[in-house]
């Protein structure tokens, strides 16, 4: 059990987390990597924020809507990481993104004070993916064997073992800081949509969830949780 | 270090093609040697007359297949400069070189440099940097490589496995559109790529005519091809497949086009219980599993264009409902016809909408009991221009004739479920639809055998039949009583009709409040009619048969509502 820790929301209009898979034509993943929220932790606190200074993590991201955007790109590009980036050439490429996402990080207690006050904005994607916290309040989390769960990154092995509709994508679990920004570990996730539809929330029930899954008492959601070890070393 | 699926669907549709050429039969097995056979078969493929398009009219290596990989080896006027020898040469080099790579990636126990695709730790000399003329859909957008790099970084087991994913590729049909089912799995994918591939290329260049991709399924739509790709393979390798569409491995179909001018990719997931659905009915009859498929999903040449072009739409709205797992019972019914196979339409309404058993054969019963009826005619063209709300009144017209007992028709429609009025509609008049088929070639229906007990009410449902044993006991002047009830034209008449009751001790107050809730005028119209039904089974003797049930205009309104979206 897992006491005094805090349940994050926050909204935006607009979302948008690359697949990495497709690297021109842009389809957006349904749920954020773990690297991205690395990446919201360290907007939040001002520096980059490495796994090693996260005990645990678990979030879900639900969203409204799919839609398609054009997008007029001026393509930047170097030989090297040492080379200068140069502008090559314009183009227009479709850019899918989540409309109306909302987020719900569950953290331990010491990151209520960073997303009260954030360093930078942050952003569910990209730049222009503006987001807001709209709440901050206690959560309670307790490890539970099933459970419905929407909106979320199962490890691959949790989706073979029930049988469930998902996508699969290998992820990136972090990044290291710039100029490398090499990815610390990728492996593989099964990504299960969490779409809101007109009748609210659709579920899919994790019969076993292999140690993964924690309830929030609080708000009864269940999510899998990331241990700092599985995140580092995928034990 | 073993190969093993990565997630990137590309590079997975590539492991699956190598994986079938190379003879071994599961990834993890794959050795050097292998590798060898896979690269040996690529090769005589890729570089055949006919792949290339000598002595043919068409080129598969500068057309269709230049589309995945724009500009490559196979492609390069350079390399063409000095003849097919010399494109030939250039292309073995370039193979060659990945495949040493690759090898090395193999046998290194652990690099130094993490692969962005597989995720392993390899020899960061093994790596080389793709572009879009070895990476599909990388074209357009070079400042989305990661880093403002000019190419993304792959280690040499997965370099070598892309080049591999040819054989994986399928076409749609329609604007050129290429795709494939992204299913780590080893037999599922191997299969495909052995026999859409490999096998279809082989053919090719045995009859010495152009390679192109598989792409014959005589469907229509994105959707249609996927669903149709799915029930040959379960027809083909059903022995084999079995345990995978049991468990359903995760399904995605990405469609794409490579086009220069506009490229696109769609990823399609295919729900598992579709899966479930197509298994279950080809061990139930391999007959049903061929007419769904014939009736909903395949498209055939030669009728005439207009009539052509309408099958098409309905193949792919159908199809398009199938991967999404909506309902599809109500838009089969063409022409007072059911397409596709009432087993068909069972089994899915089972497997993929999640209807109950007990009620579906409850539909079943009713379906008949309505084509049976001495006014069947009636009611049934009631039900075909029924808006929602009226599929009550039919079925409580039925309860009225004792076909339906009360808690029959709140297992039917459950008075908190008005979306389910739709559906029921839709199964019923495919059951009449399909009894009335049977009927006039002397088939015999395929009813559901066995016993069920439908599922237990809900306090709802339960206090409804209480309060109308209640009335039945209780209630002076129940005929008119009841015969007021049904004719209610406004709320208020339905709370004036109460109020008697009440004023009389046959209802309590508490009763009357759960029945007319303040402000709620749908839910007393709804609960109207079922306290009617109980009304009708429990004091049958005091039921006016000559009265025609009204339903208020007042109630209708937010349950069509609900019913549009
Ligand atoms: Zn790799």
């Amino acid at each position: 059990m897992l006491d005094g820790a805090v349940r994050i929301r926050l909204t935006a209009l607009t979302a948008s987390f690359r697949a990495p898979s497709f690297v021109a034509y842009q389809l957006s993943l349904a749920v954020p990597p773990l690297a991205t929220i690395f990446g919201l932790l360290s907007a939040a606190r001002g520096h980059w924020v490495m796994p090693h200074e996260v005990p645990w993590l678990a979030y879900r991201l639900t969203y409204a809507a799919r839609a398609m955007d054009l997008e007029a790109i001026y393509s930047v590009e170097r030989k090297d990481a040492a080379d200068t980036p140069r502008f090559k050439e314009r183009n227009i490429v479709q850019r899918e993104f989540l409309v109306s996402p909302e987020l719900d990080l569950f953290l331990p207690a010491e990151w209520r004070d960073p997303f009260l006050r954030p360093r930078y904005q942050l952003v569910l994607g990209r730049s222009q993916d503006l987001a807001t916290v709209s709440s901050i309040g206690p959560a309670s989390l307790e490890p539970v064997s099933t459970g419905p769960v929407t909106g979320v990154l199962l490890p691959a092995e949790v989706v073979a073992r029930n049988g469930v509709t998902a996508v699969l994508q290998n992820l990136p679990v972090a990044f290291t800081p710039d100029p490398e920004r090499a990815p610390v570990r990728v492996t593989m996730f099964g990504l299960i949509d969490g779409k809101r539809s007109t009748r609210g929330l659709q579920f899919v029930t994790i019969e076993d969830g292999a140690g993964w899954l924690v309830r929030d008492r609080e708000s009864g959601v269940v999510v899998p949780l990331y241990r700092q070890e599985w995140i580092l070393d995928g034990r | 270090m073993s190969l093993h699926w990565t997630g990137q669907p590309f590079v997975d549709a590539g492991l699956a093609a190598l994986l079938a050429a190379s003879g071994a039969s599961r990834l993890s097995d794959v050795t050097a040697t292998h590798l060898d056979i896979a690269v040996r078969e690529l090769e005589r493929i890729l570089l055949s007359d006919q792949a290339l398009g000598i002595g043919l009219e068409k080129s598969f290596a500068k057309g269709t297949l230049s589309q995945v990989f724009p500009n490559s080896e196979l492609v390069n006027p350079s390399n063409w400069s000095k003849g097919p020898e010399g494109v030939r040469a250039k292309y073995r080099t370039a193979l060659k070189e990945d495949l040493a790579r690759a090898k090395e990636a193999l046998h290194a126990e652990r690099g130094d440099r993490l692969c962005g695709i597989c995720g392993e730790l390899r020899p960061s000399a093994g790596f080389v940097m793709l572009r879009r003329d070895r990476f599909p859909l990388l074209s357009g957008a070079v400042n989305f490589y990661p880093g403002f790099l000019s190419g993304v970084a792959l280690c040499g087991l997965c370099a070598l496995a892309l080049r591999f994913s040819v054989a994986s590729l399928l076409r749609v049909g329609e604007r050129g559109r290429l795709w494939f089912l992204h299913c780590p799995s080893d037999i599922v994918a191997a299969r495909i790529a052995q026999e859409y591939g490999w096998g279809h290329f082989r053919r090719l260049i045995a009859a010495n005519q152009p390679l192109d991709f598989y792409g014959d399924w005589r469907t229509s739509g994105n959707s249609g091809a996927i669903l149709c790709l799915l029930c040959q393979l379960l027809r083909k390798f059903a022995n084999q497949l079995r345990t995978i569409y049991q468990h359903g491995i995760p399904t995605v179909a990405y469609v794409f086009s490579n086009d220069n001018r506009g490229g696109y990719v769609e990823g399609i997931p295919v729900p598992t219980s579709i899966l479930d659905f197509l298994q279950s009915l080809y061990l139930e009859s391999v007959d049903a599993f061929d007419q769904f498929e014939r009736e909903l999903l395949r498209v055939d040449t030669g009728r005439d264009k207009r009539e052509e072009a309408q099958r098409a739409r309905f193949v792919a709205t159908i199809a398009d409902r199938i991967v999404r797992a909506e309902p599809i019972v109500g838009a089969s019914l063409v022409e007072q016809r059911l397409l596709g196979g009432w087993i068909a339409h069972r089994t899915y309404l089972r497997e993929v909408n999640g209807m109950n058993e007990a009620v579906l054969a409850l539909l079943e019963r009713t379906g008949i009991a309505l084509a049976q009826h001495e006014r069947g005619k009636k009611l049934i063209g009631r039900l075909e221009r029924a808006p929602a709300r009226d599929v009550r009144a039919v079925l409580l017209d039925l309860v009225r004739e004792g076909v339906l007992s009360g808690r029959e028709l709140a297992a039917l429609l459950p008075p908190n479920e008005p979306t389910s009025a739709q559906i029921v509609r839709d199964v019923l008049l495919a059951v009449v639809y399909e009894y009335q088929r049977c009927n006039e070639v002397g088939e015999s229906f395929p009813r559901l055998v066995g016993g069920w007990a439908i599922p237990e009410p809900d306090e709802v449902v339960r206090r409804l039949e209480r309060i109308a044993a209640d009335l039945i006991r209780t209630l002076p002047n129940r005929r008119q009583w009841i015969a007021d009830l049904m004719t209610a034209r406004k709320t208020a008449q339905i709370r004036a009709t109460y109020l008697r009751a009440l004023r009389s001790g046959a209802m309590s107050l508490v009763d009357f409040l759960f029945l007319v809730p303040l402000g709620d005028v749908t839910q007393a119209w709804v609960l109207r009619d079922y306290l009617l039904a109980f009304l009708f089974e429990l004091g049958r003797e005091a039921v006016p048969t000559d009265i025609e049930l009204v339903e208020g205009e007042e109630g209708a309104t937010d349950e069509v509502s609900v019913l549009a979206e």
